[in-house]
Parts: C-alpha cells; sequence; structure tokens
C-alpha cells in the first residue's frame, strides 16, 4: 500500500487544469483528482467542476471543504490576505493538499502549457512529490486545451466571458475591469467582497454578519484593488470599462483571428500586469 | 621644614603593568605587594598541589589592573630554584605577609621532589594564537631555562627537539596543529625531570583565536591537560590560566555548542576570582606606604583620631572604627580614602590607576606631593585632599571617554567647572570636592552634604581655613549658580546655571495639585500592580490576584469586580480610619473587595502632592521651555520624591506598619452584610485567606500554562488538539494523543485528572465528573455548568456567558480551561444541546468548529431542548426507528437518539441530495413541503416538534404534554415516507434516463452501456455532426455504469449534469434525445449498408412523413449496374406519362408519392416517433457519408 504511487492532478477551476485533467483521463486510470475549496469561489467554478466530475467519471476529491475562507476570516478576526500575506493560498490551498497527500510517494501532474513553459505553477517542496508537466511534453498549447475541452463536451467555465482566471471572487489578484465584471455578473458576490474589505462577513449566521471592525487598523484600511475601495472602483466604473473597451479592439486588431477569450486574457494584462498567483491560476 | 617624602614615603610597586616574561627576577619581587585575594591565590594553588585527588588546574579571573599579573611572577619566582634569587626575594617577602602560604608552598615543592631544582617553569604571555602554539612556547621557555638536569637528561633533551619540532612544523605550517596527546606527552616527559607550572597569562586572548576559528581543537588540548592534573598517574602539572573574563564570555561569537564546551572546560579548572572588597582595597593603600618616620608619629596618631571622631559625626562608622588605617593611609584623607575604590573601578583600570595615583612620579600623585611638600613638625599635617584627587583622575578619565557613560558625565561636570569664570581658587577647591562626589554619588554617607564638604574641605587655608569659610565658600559657589542645594536629598549638585525658580514653581504646583482628591491622585501616581495571593495561587494551582486602588473613607459606591475582569478582586488601600465597605454594590457574579485602613494617611498624601507637582511642571512644555538644566533637576527630584512616596506607602500600609488597621473584606453572604477581619500580616496572605473564602469552590488544576486567561500559542494549539480528540476520537485511549506534547500534559492534567475520560465495558468515553466533596474537585463546577445550560430551553444562552457565569466566585474558573468543561459538556448532552454560531444552528461538531469556537466564543451560543422525557422523547424513538437511525449511548460525533440524531440525518438527507432534487417541483405535495422547511430551519426544536407534524397534518408535540402514541407511529411513518420519496428521487430520475436511452436507441436494458457504446465504437471516428459526435464519445466513455448514464445525460441536455438539471433541462434531455437519437441510427445505417458494399454506389436516404406524423426513414443504396437498370424503366414511366398528356415534373413527383404511400417500399425500416408533425410531403435527402468526403 504504501509503495503504491499516488497519481494526482489538481483542477483549480480554469481551463488549463481542467483540460489536463480531461487528457489524463484515459492515460492514468487511477488519476485521483482534486480541487482545494476556498468556499469563495465563483458560482460558475462549482458549475463546472461538475460538469467536470461528468466528464471524467469519478468524483473530484473536494480538500478543505471545512475550513473554507469564512472559517478563516473568523479565526484571524478580519485580517485579510493581501499579495503581501497571502495566508489564503497557504491555508486553503497549499496545506490542505499537502496533508491530502501525506507522505506517500505521488506524481503530480501540472498545466502548464508547451506556450507558456516559462511559467512557473506551484511545485510542491515535499520530498515525496514528484511534478510531471504533461502539456509541456506533448506540445499541448492553447489551441490543444481549447480543443480537448470542446470534445469532452464541457467546453470553457462560464466566468470566462469576464475573468480569465479561476480563484475565489473577491481575489485580490483580480483586474479593475474583473471586478466591474464581478458586479455585473454576481452583485451579490460583489456587495459581500465590499463588506469584507471592510471586514464584515455578511450573513454569517442567521443573526447577522459577523463583524471584526473593532480589530481593524484605524490609520490604514486595506483595499482589495490597489489604491481604491472597492465602493471607489466601482464609481468608476465607466472609466474603468471604457479603458478595457479600448484595449479589447487593440488586442483584436493586433492579431487577427484570435478567439476572444484570449483577447479578454491580453486586454486584462494590460490594465494590471499579469500578477496571479501560481497556486490558483492554472 | 621637612620633606614630607622623608617622613613617608609610597613603596613604589605595582607602578605598572607587569609582563610575565618580561619581568621575571627580584626586581619584579621587590616591587610586589602581596595583598588579600593574590596570598588566597596562592595558598589555594600550594594547598591543592599536596593533594592528589584535586586538580591543579586554576583559571584566575579579574579586572584589568587588579596585578593579576604580578601574582603570576610571584609564582613563578616561588616556584624557582630554591637558590635563585628570586625564590629568596619571595621567601623572605611572604615570611613577612603570610608564613602560612609560605608554608603550602614549600610542602608542595617537598611533596613533588622540587624543593631544590623547583619547577620546570613554562610561563607565557599568550597571542591571538592557538592554545596549542602558547603551550608550545611556554614549554619551550621553561624548558630551556630549567637547568640540565641531573638525571634522565637525554630524554629531557630529546624531548626539548621534539616540542621545538612542533613549534616549528606548526609556525611553518599553519594549520597543521600538532595533536593533543602529542603535547600532553611532551608535558609528561618534561614532569619526569620536574614538576611542571604551565602558566598562561592573557589567556583570553588563546580563547578570542578560538572564537574567531571555530575550530574545538584546541579544546581538548586543554581537556586533557586539566584532567592530567589529578588522579593516580596524574602527571605532576600546575596549569593556571589568567583572564578577564569567564572562558564562554570570550567565546560569545562561538556557536552555542562551543560555548557550552568551553563552559564545561572551565569546569575542569579551580576558578579563583580576583577581586577586593572596599576594606581589602583599604588594606592595600595602607600597604602600599612605607612605615612612617617616628617624628610623625604623634602628629600622626593625633590627626587621624580627630579624623575619627569626625567621620563618626558624618555618620561614617565603619571607617571611623578603622583608627590605624587612617593613620595608615596619610597622607590620604580619609574620605579619599572612602572613594577611591569606587573611583578606580568607574574611572581607571583598577588598582593600576590606584598605584600609580599613589607611587607614580607623575604629577599630582600622592609620591609627587610628598615630595613637593614641607612640613613644620607643629604646624597641622598636610593632607591630600579630594580636589587634588579630582585633578589626577580627570586625566584618567578622559582617556576613557567613549568608553564609559560615567567618564562622559566627569567630563561633563569638568567643563562645568573650567568654564566658571571669577572663581577664586579656595572656591575652586571646593567646587571640585562636590563635583568628585557627586560623580561617584555612591549615596548613603558621602555625599556632597554640607558637614562632609566642611570635613574634607576646612584645610587651614586661606579662604577654607575651616568650617565656616566653606559654608562661605559653598554660598558664594551657589549664588553663581554653579551649585545647586537640593534640600530633599541634602546634597549639593554641580549644574550650570539655570533661571528657573525650581522652588516656587513647585510651590505653586503643589497648591494646585492639592486641589485634586487625594485619592484620585494617589491612584495615578502610585499606582499599585496586582496583588498575587501566593499561598492560596500555589495551593490551588490557580494564580489569583487583587487589583488595588487608593479609596477615601467617604467614597459614595465601590463597585466590586465582575466576572468580565481578569483579577480575582479588589484590595481597596483606605485613607483614613473606616472601611467604607457599605458603599459596595454589590452585583451579579461580585468579586470580592478587601481593606485595609491608616488613621492618618497625611504624609502619603503629602508625598503624592509632591510628585504630582513636580509632574505638572515637568509636563508643562511651556514651564520649562528648553531649560534642560533644570529639567534634569526635575526628573532627579521626582525620581527622589517617589522613592520617598513609596517608602512612606509602604510605612504607613505595609506588613511592618504599626498605624494601619488589619486587613478586612466583606464576607460573602448577601444578606447580612459585615467585614470579616484578618490578623494575616502580609498583603499577600490576606489575599489568600480571602481567595480560600471567597473561591472555595475553585478547581484545582496543576497546569499553569493553560489554567490562566491567556494561552500561549503552544498552549492554544494543544487545547485545540485536545478538543478535536474530544469530538473526532473519544473512544480512544488518552483521546488517541500520543506522545509528550503539550496536549497529552493537558489531557492529563485536566480531563483524566478529573475523570471525565474513562474505560468501560463499553470502551473509552467521556463522562461527568464523578461526585466529590474533595476540595478542588470538578463535580461542583460541572454542576453549576449543566444548571446552566439546562435553564436555556426558551432562549438561546451565549457561550460567553456561561464562561463568565464559570468565572465568577465560588468557582473562578479561568478562561484557559472552561471551553474544555464546555466541550465535554455538549457531547456528553449532545442529544439536548444545540449548539448555535451567529445564530445558525451547527448541526455537526468538527474540527473546524472547535476553531473558532475557541477563537471567538462569542459568536456561539447554546440552547436545550428537554427532551429526554414524555411525548417528546417518545417521538425521537419512534421517528428514528421509522428513519432507521440506531438508538443507544453516543458515539463519537454522532449523536444518537435525540433530537440532533433526527435533525442530522434529516438535514444530512437535504442536503446530500443533489441540487436537481433540492429543487424540483416534480415531487408530492407533503414531500416538497418538508423539503422546504428542513431547507430554511433555524431552530431544530421547532423544525422537529412544531414545524414537521403541521405539515404533515399532526399538531405540535410541546414539551411536557401528552400526545397520542397512534398519532405519533403515523407521524413517524409519513416523515420517513417523504424521506425515502427525497432520498430515492435521483436513483429514479436516473432510471428513467436508462429507460428512454433504451427506447430512443433501440437498445436492451439490460447490458444497456456495453451494448450502446460497442455500437458507438463501431461508427468510428468518422462523424463531423458536433452534436452527434458529443453522444458518440458519450457513448463510448469508459465509466462505471452510473456515470455513464450521467455523462450520456449531460451531453444529450446540452452540458448540464442530471445532478445539476432543473426541471427543463429535465425536459430538454427528452426531446434532444428523440432528435439525437434519430441521428444517430441513421448514420449508424449509412454506415452498415456502406460497409456491406465496396464497389461504386450512390447512398440515398428516403424520409416519409405521413399526415398522422408518423415517419419512416429509409437509406437506399444503389449499384451502378442497378441504376442504369432503374434509370431505364423509370425514364420508360415518365415518358409514358407524357404521352399520356402529364406534365414531366407532376408525373414525377405524383410517381415519388404513390410510391411512397406503398407499405412495403419502405417496411422494413424502424419507425421512428414523430419529430416533426409540421410536413405531410415526401422527402429524399441525399446523404453524403464521410467516406465520400475524403
Amino acid at each position: 500500500m504504501t509503495d503504491k504511487i499516488r497519481h494526482v492532478c489538481g483542477i483549480s477551476g480554469g481551463k488549463d487544469s481542467s483540460a489536463l485533467a480531461v487528457y489524463m483521463r484515459d492515460a492514468v486510470p487511477d488519476m485521483e483528482y482534486f480541487f482545494c475549496d476556498t468556499g469563495a469561489e465563483l458560482p460558475e467554478t462549482y458549475d463546472y467542476l461538475n460538469k467536470l466530475e461528468v466528464v471524467l467519471g469519478k468524483p473530484i476529491a473536494r480538500l478543505n471543504s471545512e475550513k473554507g475562507f469564512d472559517h478563516w476570516f473568523e479565526v484571524f478576526r478580519g485580517a485579510l490576505p493581501s499579495p503581501q500575506m497571502r495566508w489564503c493560498t497557504k491555508n486553503m490551498k497549499i496545506l490542505p493538499m499537502e496533508a491530502w497527500l501525506g507522505d506517500t510517494p505521488t506524481i503530480s501532474y501540472v498545466a502548464i502549457r508547451a506556450d507558456e513553459s516559462n511559467r512557473k505553477g506551484y511545485v510542491s517542496t515535499k520530498p515525496n512529490i514528484q511534478t510531471i508537466f504533461p502539456f509541456i511534453e506533448d506540445d499541448i498549447d492553447h489551441d490543444g486545451v481549447m480543443r480537448i475541452l470542446e470534445e469532452a463536451g464541457v467546453g470553457l467555465p462560464d466566468y470566462y466571458e469576464w475573468r480569465t482566471r479561476s480563484g475565489c471572487y473577491f481575489c485580490f489578484y483580480q483586474r479593475k475591469a474583473e471586478w466591474v465584471g464581478l458586479a455585473d455578473r454576481h452583485p451579490e458576490l460583489f456587495e459581500r467582497a465590499v463588506a469584507i474589505e471592510s471586514k464584515v462577513l455578511l450573513g454569517a449566521g442567521d443573526d447577522g454578519s459577523a463583524n471584526y471592525q473593532e480589530n481593524a487598523m484605524q490609520e490604514r484600511a486595506y483595499t482589495w484593488s490597489g489604491g481604491e475601495s472597492l465602493t471607489e472602483l466601482i464609481g468608476r466604473r465607466d472609466e474603468i470599462m471604457a479603458k478595457h473597451e479600448v484595449a479589447m479592439k487593440r488586442e483584436l486588431s493586433n492579431r487577427k483571428n484570435i478567439p476572444l477569450v484570449e483577447a479578454l486574457a491580453g486586454a486584462l494584462d494590460q490594465d494590471n500586469g499579469d500578477e496571479s498567483c501560481a497556486v490558483c491560476d492554472l | 621644614m621637612t620633606q614630607l617624602i622623608d617622613l613617608k614615603s609610597p613603596k613604589g610597586r605595582f607602578a605598572r603593568s607587569i609582563n610575565v616574561e618580561r619581568d621575571t627576577g627580584t626586581g619584579a619581587i621587590d616591587s610586589y605587594l602581596p595583598v588579600g585575594r593574590a596570598i588566597d591565590a596562592i595558598s589555594r594553588v600550594g594547598r591543592a598541589l599536596t593533594d592528589d585527588q584535586v586538580e591543579t588546574a586554576f583559571s584566575i579571573t579579574g579586572p584589568y589592573g587588579s596585578g593579576k599579573s604580578s601574582l603570576a611572577v610571584m609564582l613563578d619566582a616561588l616556584c624557582s630554584p630554591s637558590s635563585s634569587p628570586s625564590y629568596k626575594a619571595a621567601e623572605s617577602l611572604f615570611s613577612d605577609v603570610s608564613p602560612v602560604a609560605l608554608e603550602q608552598i614549600k610542602e608542595a615543592r617537598i611533596h613533588f621532589g622540587a624543593h631544590k631544582s623547583g619547577f620546570i617553569r613554562a610561563v607565557i604571555t599568550a597571542q591571538r594564537e592557538p592554545i596549542a602554539a602558547t603551550v608550545l612556547r611556554a614549554l619551550l621557555r621553561g624548558a630551556e631555562a630549567f637547568g640540565p638536569p641531573v638525571k634522565g637528561k637525554t630524554t629531557h633533551q630529546n624531548t626539548v627537539a621534539k616540542t621545538k619540532k612542533m613549534l616549528k612544523s606548526y609556525k611553518e605550517k599553519e594549520g597543521t596543529r600538532p595533536e593533543a596527546r602529542e603535547i600532553k606527552a611532551a608535558v609528561a616527559a618534561f614532569a619526569q625531570t620536574a614538576p611542571v607550572l604551565l602558566l598562561i597569562d592573557e589567556f583570553g586572548k588563546n580563547l578570542e583565536a578560538f572564537a574567531d576559528s571555530h575550530s574545538d581543537a584546541d579544546l581538548y588540548l586543554l581537556q586533557e591537560l586539566a584532567e592530567a592534573t589529578r588522579g593516580g598517574d596524574r602527571i605532576p602539572l600546575v596549569l593556571i590560566t589568567l583572564q578577564h573574563m569567564a572562558f564562554d564570555e570570550y567565546a560569545a561569537s562561538a556557536k552555542a555548542g562551543q560555548r557550552r564546551e568551553w563552559a564545561k572546560i572551565q569546569g575542569r579548572f579551580e576558578d579563583i576570582p580576583f577581586v577586593d572588597s572596599a576594606a581589602q582595597t583599604r588594606s592595600l593603600i595602607a600597604a602600599a606606604f612605607n612605615k612612617p618616620s617616628k617624628e610623625l608619629a604623634p602628629a600622626l596618631s593625633l590627626w587621624a583620631g580627630e579624623q575619627s571622631q569626625q567621620l563618626a559625626s558624618l555618620g561614617l562608622n565603619d571607617l571611623a572604627q578603622e583608627t590605624n588605617q587612617i593613620a595608615n593611609c596619610w597622607p590620604l584623607h580619609p574620605i579619599a580614602l572612602a572613594i577611591l575604590p569606587e573611583l578606580c573601578e568607574r574611572y581607571g583600570q583598577n588598582e593600576r590607576t590606584l598605584f600609580s595615583f599613589l607611587a607614580s612620579s607623575e604629577p599630582g600623585s600622592v609620591a609627587t606631593y610628598l615630595r613637593e611638600t614641607l612640613w613644620e613638625p607643629k604646624e597641622d599635617l598636610p593632607v591630600v585632599r579630594l580636589d587634588k584627587i579630582y585633578d589626577y583622575f580627570l586625566e584618567s578619565a578622559s582617556n576613557l571617554v567613549g568608553v564609559s557613560d560615567a567618564a562622559s558625565r566627569w567630563v561633563e561636570i569638568d567643563v562645568r567647572i573650567r568654564d566658571a569664570h571669577g572663581l577664586e581658587e579656595p572656591q575652586r577647591r571646593v567646587l571640585k570636592t562636590v563635583g568628585l562626589l557627586n560623580l561617584i554619588s555612591v549615596g548613603g554617607s558621602i555625599r556632597a552634604s554640607k558637614p562632609l564638604l566642611q570635613a574634607v574641605c576646612a584645610d587651614n587655608q586661606t579662604g577654607t581655613k575651616d568650617a565656616a569659610q566653606v559654608a562661605k565658600c559653598l554660598k558664594q559657589i551657589e549664588k553663581k549658580g554653579l551649585i545647586t542645594y537640593r534640600d530633599y536629598a541634602d546634597e549639593y549638585r554641580v549644574w550650570s546655571g539655570s533661571d528657573f525658580d525650581l522652588k516656587a514653581s513647585i510651590e505653586i504646583a503643589r497648591r494646585r495639585v492639592s486641589d485634586y482628591s487625594p485619592s484620585a491622585l494617589l491612584n495615578s501616581i502610585l499606582e499599585m500592580g496586582p496583588l498575587v495571593a501566593a499561598r492560596h495561587s500555589h495551593k490551588t494551582g490557580t494564580l489569583r490576584s487583587f487589583s488595588r486602588k487608593w479609596i477615601a473613607t467617604d467614597i459614595s459606591s465601590i463597585q466590586p469586580l465582575g466576572i468580565t475582569d481578569k483579577e480575582d478582586g479588589l484590595a481597596l488601600y483606605v485613607l483614613g480610619a473606616e472601611a467604607p465597605y457599605k458603599a459596595i454594590e454589590r452585583h451579579d457574579g461580585s468579586k470580592p473587595v478587601a481593606f485595609v485602613t491608616n488613621a492618618s494617611p497625611g504624609p502619603l498624601i503629602a508625598a503624592a502632592t509632591e510628585v504630582a507637582a513636580i509632574d505638572e511642571i515637568l509636563e508643562d512644555p511651556v514651564l520649562l521651555g528648553d531649560d534642560w538644566v533644570a529639567r534634569r533637576e526635575l526628573i532627579e527630584r521626582k525620581a527622589e520624591a517617589r522613592v520617598e512616596l513609596e517608602q512612606i506607602a509602604e510605612d504607613l500600609y505595609g506588613t511592618t506598619s504599626k498605624s494601619r488597621g488589619p486587613w478586612a473584606y466583606l464576607n460573602k453572604s448577601q444578606k447580612q452584610r459585615r467585614l470579616v477581619s484578618l490578623d494575616e500580616a502580609t498583603a499577600s496572605q490576606a489575599m489568600s485567606r480571602i481567595a480560600d473564602d471567597w473561591y472555595d469552590k475553585a478547581l484545582i488544576v496543576r497546569n499553569d500554562l493553560v489554567n490562566r486567561h491567556d494561552l500561549s500559542g503552544q498552549l492554544s494549539k494543544a487545547r485545540r488538539m485536545l478538543l478535536e480528540g474530544m469530538i473526532n476520537t473519544p473512544d480512544e485511549e488518552q483521546l488517541g494523543l500520543t506522545g509528550h506534547g503539550p496536549e497529552v500534559t493537558l489531557y492529563r492534567s485536566t480531563l483524566d485528572q478529573f475523570t471525565m475520560h474513562q474505560k468501560s465495558d463499553e470502551g473509552w468515553a467521556l463522562q461527568p465528573p464523578p461526585d466529590s466533596a474533595k476540595k478542588g474537585s470538578a463535580s461542583p463546577i460541572w454542576e453549576r455548568l449543566i444548571d446552566l445550560l439546562s435553564s436555556s430551553t426558551s432562549t438561546r444562552a451565549p457561550v460567553n456567558e456561561i464562561y463568565a457565569q464559570l468565572a465568577a466566585p465560588p468557582f473562578g474558573l479561568r478562561s484557559g480551561i472552561a471551553p474544555i468543561f464546555f466541550m465535554a459538556a455538549l457531547i456528553i448532552h449532545a442529544d439536548e444541546i444545540a449548539l448555535y454560531e451567529h445564530g445558525t444552528f451547527k448541526p455537526r461538531f468538527d474540527d473546524a468548529l472547535v476553531e473558532r469556537l475557541l477563537r471567538n466564543p462569542q459568536n456561539f451560543a447554546i440552547k436545550h431542548f428537554a427532551s429526554r422525557t414524555g411525548a417528546r422523547s417518545l417521538f425521537l424513538t419512534t421517528a428514528s426507528e421509522h428513519l432507521n437511525l440506531p438508538t443507544g449511548r453516543i458515539r463519537k460525533n454522532q449523536r444518537v437518539g435525540g433530537v440532533l440524531t433526527v435533525i442530522s440525518n434529516l438535514l444530512s438527507t437535504v442536503t446530500t441530495i443533489p441540487t436537481h432534487i433540492q429543487k424540483t417541483k416534480r415531487l408530492s405535495k407533503e414531500t416538497l413541503a418538508i423539503r422546504k422547511v428542513l431547507l430554511s430551519a433555524t431552530e431544530p426544536d421547532e423544525l422537529l416538534f412544531s414545524a414537521l407534524p403541521q405539515i404533515l397534518g399532526y399538531k405540535t408535540i410541546a414539551a411536557r404534554s401528552k400526545y397520542e402514541k397512534e398519532d405519533i407511529d403515523s407521524l413517524s411513518q409519513s416523515l420517513a415516507e417523504a424521506m425515502t420519496e427525497l432520498r430515492f428521487a435521483y436513483p429514479s430520475l436516473l432510471d428513467s434516463i436508462r429507460t428512454e436511452l433504451s427506447k430512443a436507441l433501440h437498445a436492451p436494458l439490460d447490458g444497456l452501456q456495453t451494448h450502446l457504446s460497442s455500437r458507438a465504437i463501431a461508427l468510428g471516428d468518422q462523424i463531423l455532426d458536433p452534436r452527434a459526435k458529443r453522444l458518440i464519445v458519450a457513448l463510448r466513455a469508459d465509466l462505471d455504469e452510473e456515470g455513464w448514464v450521467e455523462y450520456v445525460a449531460m451531453n444529450v441536455s446540452g452540458g448540464t449534469d442530471p445532478k445539476n438539471w432543473t426541471d427543463e433541462d429535465r425536459d430538454r434531455f427528452s426531446t434532444e434525445l428523440k432528435d439525437l437519437a434519430g441521428t444517430f441510427l441513421r448514420i449508424e445505417w449509412l454506415n452498415a449498408d456502406l460497409r456491406t458494399r465496396s464497389d461504386g454506389f450512390s447512398a440515398l436516404r428516403i424520409a416519409v412523413t405521413h399526415p398522422s406524423g408518423e415517419e419512416h426513414v429509409s437509406v437506399v443504396a444503389i449499384g451502378n449496374e442497378e441504376q442504369q437498370k432503374i434509370e431505364t424503366i423509370l425514364q420508360k414511366a415518365l415518358t409514358e406519362a407524357e404521352e399520356q398528356g402529364l406534365d414531366s415534373s407532376v408525373a414525377r413527383d405524383a410517381l415519388l408519392a404513390i410510391l411512397a404511400n406503398r407499405s412495403d417500399t419502405v417496411g422494413s425500416v424502424p419507425t421512428i416517433s414523430p419529430a416533426d408533425t409540421r410536413s405531410t410531403s415526401v422527402e429524399s435527402t441525399k446523404s453524403t457519408t464521410a467516406a465520400e468526403n475524403d
């Protein structure tokens, strides 16, 4: 039992990792799929995972379902994650994954594509985990990924219409235009994100919200998006979206015949760089 | 006139620093002055040498300039051959000062057979080098200086050669160190000739070299040598190291492990500290002078007597008694004698500076003074006073500036004195004296008080002739603003001038401050930390403390501490004779209040006023401006005033106070309020008594890490692990906790200690603590906790409040422990207590919940169901049976047999059924209603006893009410049926999908997957239509049967999997399936036909739709030959029709329709139910296959 090597494939809810899961379905019959659930994913992601499970024909293990974002928000009494203090990734993704893997020798399949081989995904530092990049080995690029998803009947997660990355609805790596997208598509989640920004967890229970404003640092209010609160950001909605449209047009005209998804990604990158999380965004 | 130097002279010893290598021989010995500690060191060495059981390894540690090197020279001399001049000099010196020590050394020499030839004296000053190198140099030096031995000459010479070689090879190739055992062997070889004295001065340099190199090779040599100095096979070797600090302090930069090694090795050495007491230093000073000449004796004795009296009058009794010493130390003024040791230590290099001052020929030294001063026997004796010392040491101190704070202070004072203009010489002398005394400021009697200044400055010289003149001088310089008299300290201080009128300002501030109430003043100024009830705390394991306050006797209201306060009571210091206990406003959970009184608190209030007044000035930025002199003065005064205040507080209210009343406290009883007086002397004892009384039901916990309000991070984690064990593995020994971590200790000191986790026939389980009347047992707290829990049947009780109740007397439970009891109660009473977080009922305990409960108890509340009796209980049992739930004891986090078991089962059913079933409307009315109420309920008891019965048409099951058993039976039955419907809704859905697939695709239900997937595989990869392709891919998928059904259903319905279907998705599936199945079948037909024919052909699909909507489809493949024949026949028919006068196109259509209508034309084609009934036309499609396209 202990000698048996585990094969695992983490699914983030994004297209690449999903495509890899489909791609490996027949190649590695005893593959174990997992998804680290922050409890704060977009509804589109949850829907997509359900579809994927059907395609994969086996359940995707949901790790960390007990201690999602709301849990840690309470435990940290409203201290929010940030690029400097990324407790979200650590507590909700890496630690649950490593706990789930234990010390069994494991091969982890990571979805870095052939056309982005200079990118770094999260590679576990645990000695029992060996990492493999099948897309790079088999020279599967962006188009390849799209084809795999199309043929399996899952396509792209719906959020690709307005956002290019998986992850929490309030992810601080979101670009300004994506925040606007969240406000448009999921006003209730946007409202939650606004509240969390001020250390209030809406509807924590039947008695109402969990409020940790007392614990906030008075002198420096944290904001999800650089330089402004979400309320301020959404006040500039038109300005942000106008800029976004321009970027979209530029992307589309720079390169002919690219899928809209790619144009969106390119346009969003112009918004706020392509800073992202190596764990969540695969 | 006589020169003083002719009457008394210093011995001229110790005048400079000694080098043990350079300064050997009689010259250095002659100038040596063996004093207390040197004699002591030498006798200890001598004693050890004659005892085989003692290691003769010594480390002599003392500060710079304390005469260590001189001691080394002395030891060297005492170990030299008996005929040598240095030995003789040392012998004669010691026969005077310490014949005992000399005897011991002599005995040791005899013991080693070295009484004549002496030791091989390997004496060396270390450099920054490895110890091995130093030892080799020392050995060589010693061996070469040792006269050629009579016996064993060859061995000796060989060893010398070997040692040379080792040293040479070390020097040439740095880094190649001789091995420790080789060096040890060399030492042993030398020791065969004569005992070896291996003495390393400045040994600190070796240690520094070691610390730099981080090699530990050196350690072993030292250890080996030290060990070799004792035991049966000891080498006759004396190993002595001299250094300034302890070994390991040198190795500050070394690794911790190395430092430990060093310290360990120092343990092999006998440490001889080389420091003197003040009295010893005085003896040393006295001994530094030669005996005075006889003509001086009468004057000296007279002077010493006068001085002694004066000292006594100044309160310097120690010094006053040493009349001889005073005489011996002349010409130093006795006050000078008192301050010199301190002065040397702070501003000089200890004795080196001292002896330079006494004996060197530098200007300003005592020797110079003696040489330059003349005396007429009738005159008063000239004396070296403090101003001279000031001048001499100023030089020394300015060299040390930057090294010590004290030295810079000196320079600061000197700058003031030098900058003072228009001073006359006498004034300057007095000023310097004040300055010097300020610098020493050892406190006590030696301070710049007026009497002392008069005593030390009155020198019969112009301007300072007598006490009166000195007083006048003081007044003058005070007027110049050069010194300030600080009345509270009775001391003059040298400060540069300040215009600030301290006195007046303080007076004004005092008046202002006296408006405040004394108790408020004291509370703000003399804030007292909590008072610990030490004995009680020790006995009970709970640290209890009382917060302290000052109060007036006429206080109108006293609020005792309550459950939210951390301290366990209030200790009130009453400014008056009466304890105002009637003012105490007792409330629920009040903690004890204690009093101590004093009828005359006046002095305390005055002292507090003083501090507050100074504070006021200090805090007023306008008042002081940037007058830092005044500020500094005020800060010092404040410090003094504070000390005074604290002293008075202690005198009036402290343990030994005679004026205070006894400690007393308010009795526990609410009814007859009275004070209980205590005879305990100390406040802490009194608090212990009070705590014993008020907290008599407190738990005794022997784990002070958890038995407190705030836990460390580590303990918090341990407690979390303990609680996780309680919910997850209560059936395991020690809750499954293993090892020796803090969580195990915590388990043992709580659950185990209180017998709350025990093994029975059914295995390990949590249980209530057994009833016990024993003090400190857990049962009183448990009973209280259960009371609190059971009393909240109608409203929820916040967990915080429960903790607070337990924190109040008589339990005083700490918040570190409370959650452990709380969780135990929740688990043991799991069937009837509900836990809510932010008002939401939590049916299950898990690790996450525990973590949040521990972190934020304020977010949690509980409610009690009262469900162990009556109709409610019956309903629970019956419903459990119908729902197939186990009844019986509580297991793990399963909540069996109670409200929560049933609720959990119901809730888990609705939460685990697929989303589709959670949303579909296609269920029975009751089931829909039950599903709705289950998904929205917040109160488990209301849900179970009220909402569910009502949906099913029954009345509410009220607590403690009657209910028909039959009704309960049928109610339970209906509930179980509804739940079954919910549970089986999804499997039924899958079954219906299977049936539809089977029908649509003409496949048997049995082996549906195998059948359909092989058909899909047979179709190959040529299909282009995306929807058809998806279906085919899905049918082929190698999944387990249920997954396969779901996958196919998802692809047919348009991308949503059945678990998440809406009712519309469900319908869409059926519609789409018909459509797709048609396509599938057509493709299949086409393919099947194509496969049978290989020659040239064309394939045609014929679909005939009847007016009824029924459709017939057929694919016709026609070979070339056949086609030609049929074409000919058709042509004939058409031609004939034309001849008959029919339009050719009309004829063709008619022909087609009639053909189609003939049942045998398409009779063999399977029937497909109508997909589209709009058309009655006959449709013919030319179908192309993928094969044709290739």
